[in-house]
C-alpha cells in the first residue's frame, strides 16, 4: 500500500442552518484515504458519518449548509471548486453507491443507457464506446447475461441485481475513490455478503479506494483496513479495523461493540446496553458528548476536549482511553 | 476548573438522553409557527377587517348603497363626499364595496363549508372502506370532473334558474367532487399506517377507528385544501353574478358591480376595476393563508 | 406441557392482476402451509428473507388479514370467522403485536397516553382506570410517567417511541405477544436497551413471543424454539441450540454463514450462495429453494419434501437429509425421476 493520500479532511465542520436554528452535524473531522485503501465510517444514525461522505462530493445545498475546514482530493481543494470543476469530479474522480438503488437510477431509462450517458459525459466518447462499456461493466459486477440486462429498466431487477447496476454505473469511468453509502443494508442477508464481497474484489482488481459508511460491526469488519468509529458529530476513534473493533479503546466503541448482539452470548444474562441515547446537536458541543452515557465519565469530562491521542497507528479521542484500555 | 467547562454541558450531563422539551400539542404547535409567519399574519388580518366590514357595513357606510343621484352618475375617484367615486346610477362606491362584502364572502365561504363537510365524509368512507363502496362514491364524482368547473356552475346555476340559494347550491356541487377526492386518497394513505393495524388489531372497530385516528389525521390535509378552494369559489361566484346567475341588482355584490360597471370603463376605468380589485384582495389573502397553513402543519418527525 | 398456540396448515394466496371479468391473473403464495405451535413462556422466533412470508404470517395470525386456509387456537380453542369458531375479537385480547415502524405505528395526534389507553378502553375499561394503567405501563417500559406521558410520538427518539408501542400491546394484557422486527429499526446501542426490557416484561407478565426479524444473531439471543421460512414455506424448525448448531437444511446453513463475521480475524472468503430470493409470484416447482441450492437433485425439482426428523423436536424439510425413513425413500425416488 502507498503513502500516498487520496482523501486528506482536516477540521472538517458541516452545520446545516434549519427553521429552528443551526444544527452542527459534523464537528473537528479529520482523516486521510490512502490509495487503494477501505475506510469505513462506523456509526449509529444521526452521528454524522453520512454527512461527512456527502461533504467529499458537496452533495448538501449551499443555501442550508455551511462547511468549513479543508477537503483535498486528489491534491485539489474541494471547497474551493467551481461548479464545473466539481461536476467533472464527481462520478470521474469520486463516485458513490447509495443505500436505495431506485434513486439513483432515472426509472424512465434503461440501466445500460444511463451507464452508457455517464461514459459519454466525462469521457466524451460515443454512444456506442459507452455502452461496450456498459456491459463490460455489468459482466464485471457478475450480473448473470449481462447483455440482456443492459436494455432492463431499473424496476424490471430485483433488489440485489439493481444494487449490483447501481455499482456498475458507479465505477463506469474508473474513478479513483468509492464512496458507498450503506449499501447493503436493504439487502437480504444472503444477498448482502454477495455485494459485499463483490465491492472487495472490485476494489482489488480496479485498485480504488473505498470509503463505506455503515451501523453494522459486522459489515465494516468484513470490506474496510481501518475505521473511523463515529458519535455525535466526531470521529471518536480510528484506527485499523482489527485492532479497533477487537481491542476498541474508547468507552463508546466498547459500549457499542458489548451491545452488539453475536453469537455465542449467555442468553440468560442482559445485554450490556448502553443508557440513554445521544445527544441532540442542536448545540455546539465542546466537551465529550457521550460523557452523560459513559461509566468512566469524571468531571473533567465537562471540559472542552483536548486533541486525539494518538498511539500504534491509532487514534482516540477520550480522556479516560488510556485506563479504559486497561479495564 | 470549573470555569473552562464550556456552557451547556452541565445540562447535557445531568440530562443524559431524555430532552426534556416542553410537551405540546400537534395543534399549538401549527398555531405557533402559522403566528410566526408575517405573511400568513398578514392575509388573516386582511380578511379579518374585510369581514368584520361587511358585518358591520350598515353601521359604518357613509351611504344607503342601493340610492342614488343620477346627477352624480360616474363621479371620478376623491370627489368629496364620495372618497371612491360613484357608479353609473350614482351610488357610492365606497358604500356598496363594503355592503358588497356580505354577499361576496358569504358565497366565497358556503360553498367552500358546505362542499367541506360532504366532501370529507364522502371521500372518507370511500377511502376507509375501499371496494365497491369506493368504486360508487368515486366513480359518481368523477363525473363531475368532466365538465370544467366553470361551465359545470354556470350549467346547474342554469338548470336551478338565477338567485343566491341555487348559486350557493351549485357551487356547493361543484366543489364535493375535489374535496371527496382528495379525503379519498389522504384516507387511504392513513388506512394503510400500521397505527390503523394497531387500533384494529387492539379489537376497535370501524367506527371508533374512524372517529379517534382517521378523523384526525385527514381533517388537516383537507382543511388546508378547502381553504385553497375559497378563493376560486368567490371568482365562481363573481363569475355568475356577473352572468346574472347569482344575486340580482340592486343587491351590491363585487363580480355583479364589476358587470355592471363594465360599461363604463371607458369613462371611468379606476372605478370600474374597484370591485375587481376587492375579489383580488381577497382571494389572493385566502390563497397565502392556505399556503401558509400548509407549511405550519408540515412538522416533520 | 401442551401448546398454548398452535397454528395449523395457514395458508394465503394474495391475487395480483385482475382480468377484463375481475378473475386474478396471478397469485402470490404469500403463505403456503404454515403449521407450528408455541408453548407457554416460550419465544418462537421466525427467519427469513423478505418476501417469505413471515410478516404476513404475523398478520393472518391476528387477523389482520383474512386466512383463506388454516386452524389458529389458543389452549385448544379455535378462533376465527368461520362458523363455529370463536370470534376474532376474544382472539385478539389474548394476542397483541409490535410492529417494525415505531413511528407510523403511533398515531401522530394522539398523546402518549391516549394511545396506550386507547386499547382498554375498547374492551370496556373506564377511562380513569385505563389513564391509570397508561401510567403505570409506562413506568414499566422505563419511562418516566411524568415526563412521557402528555408528549406526542414526535416528540420521542426511536427507541422511547418503541417502549410505548410494547406499552401499547401489553396495556390489553395480552398472553401472545408477536414482535414483528421490533427491534431492527433501532441503533443497537439502543436495540440491547429493548431486547433487555423484552426479556424482563416476559418474566414478569409470563408472556409468549413471536419474534419476527431477519436478524439471526437476534434470534437466536431471544429464542428458545426458532422456525426458518423461505418463500411462504417452512423449511426448518427446531429448538435453538440444536438448530443453530445442526443446521440441516441447505437454506438455514446458507443463511447463518451469510452473517457478517463479528471478528475481524474470520473475514468471509467465499460467497455462500448465487442470486436473489426468486419472485413468490411463480415459486419453483418442487422443493421452492432448489434453483439455489448446490444439493439439488432432480427429484427436488418434483416434488416438494416433507417434514423429517433431525433430532427430538428438530425437523427440516429437504430430501438430501440423512433420515432413517425418509433417505431411502429419497434415493428410491430419485431413481424414478432418473
Amino acid at each position: 500500500m502507498s503513502a500516498e493520500k487520496l482523501v486528506e479532511v482536516r477540521n472538517l465542520n458541516v452545520t446545516f442552518k434549519a427553521e429552528e436554528g443551526p444544527v452542527y452535524a459534523v464537528s473537528d473531522v479529520s482523516f486521510d484515504l490512502a490509495a487503494g485503501e477501505t475506510l469505513a465510517l462506523l456509526g449509529e444514525s444521526g452521528c454524522g458519518k453520512s454527512v461527512t461522505m456527502k461533504s467529499l462530493m458537496r452533495l448538501h445545498p449551499a443555501h442550508k449548509t455551511r462547511i468549513e475546514g479543508q477537503v483535498k482530493i486528489d491534491g485539489v481543494d474541494l471547497l474551493a471548486m467551481r461548479p464545473a470543476a466539481l461536476s467533472a469530479l464527481r462520478g470521474k474522480t469520486v463516485s458513490m453507491v447509495f443505500q436505495e438503488p431506485m434513486l439513483a437510477f432515472d426509472p424512465v431509462f434503461t440501466i445500460g443507457d444511463q451507464i452508457a450517458e455517464s461514459v459519454r459525459r466525462h469521457e466524451g466518447c460515443s454512444y456506442a464506446e459507452g455502452r461496450k462499456r456498459a456491459l463490460e461493466m455489468l459482466e464485471r459486477v457478475r450480473i448473470p447475461s449481462a447483455a440482456k440486462r443492459l436494455d432492463a429498466y431499473p424496476h424490471e431487477m430485483s433488489g440485489g441485481m439493481r444494487q449490483r447496476a447501481m455499482i456498475a454505473l458507479a465505477l463506469a469511468c474508473k474513478p479513483k475513490i468509492l464512496l458507498a453509502d450503506e449499501p447493503t443494508t436493504a439487502l437480504d442477508a444472503t444477498v448482502q455478503i454477495q455485494v459485499l464481497l463483490l465491492l472487495k474484489e472490485l476494489q482489488r482488481e480496479l485498485g480504488m479506494s473505498m470509503i463505506f459508511v455503515t451501523h453494522d460491526v459486522g459489515v465494516a469488519i468484513e470490506v474496510a483496513d481501518r475505521t473511523a468509529v463515529m458519535y455525535a458529530g466526531r470521529i471518536i476513534e480510528e484506527g485499523p479495523v482489527d485492532q479497533v473493533l477487537s481491542q476498541p479503546w474508547h468507552p463508546y466503541t466498547q459500549g457499542l461493540l458489548a451491545a452488539t448482539v453475536h453469537p455465542g452470548m449467555n442468553r440468560s444474562e442482559a445485554l450490556p446496553a448502553i443508557p440513554g441515547s445521544p445527544p441532540q446537536l442542536t448545540r455546539q458541543i465542546q466537551e465529550c458528548a457521550f460523557a452523560p452515557r459513559c461509566r468512566y465519565r469524571s468531571d473533567a469530562c465537562l471540559e472542552p476536549m483536548p486533541a486525539a491521542y494518538q498511539a500504534d497507528n491509532r487514534a482516540v479521542r477520550c480522556i479516560h482511553a488510556l485506563t479504559a484500555e486497561a479495564v | 476548573m470549573t470555569s473552562m467547562t464550556s456552557p451547556g454541558a452541565k445540562e447535557n450531563f445531568a440530562l443524559a438522553a431524555e430532552t426534556a422539551a416542553v410537551s405540546r400539542g400537534y395543534w399549538t404547535t401549527v398555531w405557533t409557527r402559522l403566528v410566526r409567519d408575517p405573511v400568513s399574519v398578514g392575509c388573516a388580518l386582511v380578511l379579518l377587517l374585510m369581514v368584520l366590514i361587511a358585518v358591520f357595513a350598515p353601521w359604518l357606510a357613509p351611504y344607503d348603497p342601493s340610492q342614488g343621484t343620477m346627477l352624480k352618475r360616474l363621479s371620478p375617484i376623491g370627489t368629496e363626499g364620495h372618497w371612491l367615486g360613484t357608479d353609473e346610477l350614482g351610488r357610492d362606491m365606497l358604500s356598496r364595496l363594503m355592503h358588497g362584502g356580505q354577499m361576496s364572502l358569504l358565497m366565497g365561504l358556503m360553498p367552500v363549508f358546505i362542499a367541506f363537510l360532504v366532501g370529507t365524509s364522502l371521500g372518507l368512507i370511500a377511502g376507509f372502506f375501499g371496494g365497491w363502496i369506493n368504486s360508487l362514491i368515486m366513480r359518481t364524482t368523477d363525473v363531475f370532473f368532466a365538465f370544467p368547473a366553470v361551465l359545470l356552475a354556470i350549467a346547474i346555476s342554469g338548470a336551478l334558474g338565477a338567485g343566491f340559494v341555487n348559486a350557493i347550491i351549485s357551487l356547493t356541487l361543484v366543489f364535493i367532487p375535489p374535496i371527496a377526492r382528495v379525503a379519498e386518497s389522504v384516507t387511504t394513505s392513513v388506512r394503510n399506517l400500521d397505527f390503523v393495524e394497531a387500533a384494529r388489531a387492539s379489537g376497535a372497530g370501524n367506527f371508533t377507528i374512524i372517529r379517534v385516528h382517521v378523523l384526525g389525521n385527514v381533517l388537516g390535509p383537507v382543511f388546508i385544501y378547502a381553504t385553497s378552494l375559497v378563493s376560486v369559489c368567490m371568482i365562481l361566484a363573481a363569475g355568475l353574478s356577473f352572468l346574472g346567475l347569482g344575486v340580482r341588482p340592486p343587491v351590491p355584490e363585487w363580480g355583479l358591480m364589476l358587470n355592471t360597471l363594465r360599461q363604463s370603463i371607458y369613462i371611468q376605468p379606476w372605478i370600474s376595476v374597484l370591485p375587481g380589485l376587492m375579489i383580488f384582495i381577497t382571494s389572493l389573502c385566502f390563497n397565502l393563508l392556505s399556503d401558509g397553513l400548509r407549511s405550519a402543519m408540515d412538522i416533520k418527525r | 406441557m401442551s401448546a398454548l398456540l398452535r397454528v395449523q396448515d395457514l395458508k394465503k394466496y394474495f391475487p395480483v392482476g385482475k382480468d377484463l371479468l375481475g378473475r386474478p391473473t396471478q397469485v402470490v403464495q404469500a403463505v403456503d402451509g404454515v403449521s407450528f405451535s408455541v408453548e407457554k413462556g416460550r419465544t418462537l422466533g421466525i427467519v427469513g428473507e423478505s418476501g417469505c412470508g413471515k410478516s404476513t404470517t404475523a398478520r393472518l395470525l391476528m387477523h389482520l388479514i383474512e386466512p383463506d386456509e388454516g386452524r389458529i387456537s389458543i389452549r385448544g380453542k379455535e378462533f376465527g370467522r368461520i362458523g363455529g369458531r370463536h370470534p376474532v375479537a376474544e382472539l385478539r385480547r389474548q394476542m397483541q403485536m409490535v410492529f417494525q415502524d415505531s413511528y407510523a405505528s403511533l398515531n401522530p395526534r394522539l398523546t402518549i397516553e391516549d394511545s396506550i389507553a386507547f386499547g382498554p378502553q375498547i374492551h370496556g375499561v373506564s377511562e380513569r382506570e385505563a389513564r391509570q394503567q397508561a401510567r403505570d405501563l409506562l413506568d414499566k417500559v422505563g419511562l418516566n410517567p411524568n415526563i412521557f406521558i402528555r408528549r406526542y410520538p414526535h416528540e420521542l427518539s426511536g427507541g422511547q417511541r418503541q417502549r410505548v408501542n410494547i406499552a401499547r400491546a401489553l396495556a390489553i394484557k395480552p398472553e401472545i405477544v408477536i414482535l414483528d422486527e421490533a427491534v431492527s429499526a433501532l441503533d443497537k446501542s439502543v436495540q440491547a436497551q429493548v431486547l433487555n426490557l423484552l426479556a424482563d416484561l416476559k418474566k414478569e407478565f409470563g408472556l409468549t413471543y413471536l419474534f419476527i426479524s431477519h436478524d439471526l444473531n437476534v434470534v437466536q439471543y431471544i429464542s428458545d424454539d426458532v422456525m426458518v421460512m423461505y418463500l411462504g414455506q417452512v423449511v426448518e424448525s427446531g429448538p435453538v441450540e440444536q438448530l443453530y448448531q445442526n443446521p440441516s437444511h441447505p437454506y438455514t446453513r446458507a443463511l447463518l454463514s451469510s452473517v457478517p463475521s463479528q471478528t475481524p480475524h474470520q473475514r468471509k472468503q467465499h460467497k455462500v450462495l448465487e442470486g436473489d430470493p426468486p419472485n413468490p409470484i411463480a415459486p419453483p416447482s418442487g422443493c421452492r429453494f432448489h434453483p439455489r441450492c448446490e444439493l439439488a437433485r432432480p427429484i427436488c425439482a418434483a416434488r416438494q419434501p416433507d417434514n423429517v426428523r433431525v433430532s427430538g423436536a428438530h425437523q427440516a424439510a429437504c430430501f438430501a437429509l440423512p433420515d432413517s425413513s425418509g433417505y431411502s425413500e429419497y434415493i428410491q425416488l430419485q431413481e424414478v425421476c432418473a
